[in-house]
């Protein structure tokens, strides 16, 4: 998908957009798995995003400074048995994106909607 | 662990692997962390849920098959291949998913075909069911109906009147 200038990619901006969700609810961090849920239940699908689509997504929005990562400490993945985490955080840049593509999403459905009411 | 969801974790691994191989290996652990991560947190939380194994399976090959484009443009990225090579990797790419989703469907669906509880039906793991209304079997028809005999053959029209001038 070809990008526009200035703009996200739909599935960049709804990792933006379930990041900010996610913060909203008190989760300052996340990894992978759990932005794919996120975005998953908001849309309201079964199928998560791919892995190689979410990752390579993950990737271009920490080049871009909307996200920051971290591995997080090997002693707790040691101490719950389980492979360690990659988290994500939400950069200032990112948050404001998360807003501008909210809004833009809300604009569009306002258009659409409009479009639907006038008479044929 | 099911022998499903074990080769099923093992396909997804092997695969990571290759797309990753011969690449940085800070970037290969990295995504090969990544995706053991996303693996494990996926099977425990759709346990959690009470998701059988084959599912979890399933879900764990269609996101892979899926992804397979873009895993193979990352890896182009990562190398900086001409786009040429890019284009053809993703077209190939994007054939081996499709081949390999209508394979994973038509094998499962083979393999049980009857089991409605737990069907390991591909349509219905990507989009969320919606109740479907049989159309109710039509009323007979009335009895003067039933007993009429209509001719199979229609009588040839009258002739058209002359109409004097």
């Amino acid at each position: 998908m070809r990008r526009k200038p200035g703009r996200l990619l739909p599935i960049e901006a709804a990792i933006c957009e379930a990041a900010a969700a996610l913060r909203g609810r008190g989760a300052d961090q996340f990894h992978g798995y759990e932005i794919a849920r996120t975005i998953g239940a908001a849309e309201n699908v079964r199928l998560l995003t791919a892995y190689g689509t979410l990752y390579r997504a993950l990737a271009r929005l920490e080049n871009m400074g909307l996200l920051r990562s971290r591995w997080e400490d090997p002693a707790i993945p040691a101490r719950e048995n389980r492979p360690g985490r990659r988290l994500y955080t939400l950069t200032a840049l990112g948050e404001a994106a998360a807003e501008a593509s909210s809004r833009d999403a809300e604009a569009a459905a306002r258009r659409r909607a409009r479009r639907r009411l006038a008479p044929a | 662990m099911t022998i499903t969801l074990a080769l099923a974790l093992r396909i997804v691994r092997a695969w990571t692997r290759i797309y990753t191989a011969r690449m940085s290996p800070a970037a290969r652990a990295a995504r090969l962390g990544e995706i053991d991560s996303d693996l494990w947190e996926m099977h425990e939380d759709a346990r959690r849920r009470g998701a059988s194994p084959t599912r979890i399976a399933v879900h764990m090959l269609l996101r892979l098959a899926f992804g397979v484009p873009d895993d193979l443009v990352w890896r182009a990225e990562q190398v900086r291949l001409r786009p040429r090579v890019v284009r053809s990797a993703l077209w190939a790419g994007a054939a081996a998913s499709v081949v390999f989703v209508w394979w994973l469907s038509s094998t499962l669906q083979a393999l049980d075909p009857y089991r409605s509880a737990d069907a390991i039906n591909v349509v219905r793991l990507l989009y969320p069911m919606r109740p479907v209304h049989s159309v109710p079997p039509l009323p007979p028809p009335p009895a003067e109906f039933a007993r009429a005999k209509f001719p199979r053959r229609l009588p040839p029209p009258p002739p058209p009147k002359r109409v004097r001038k």
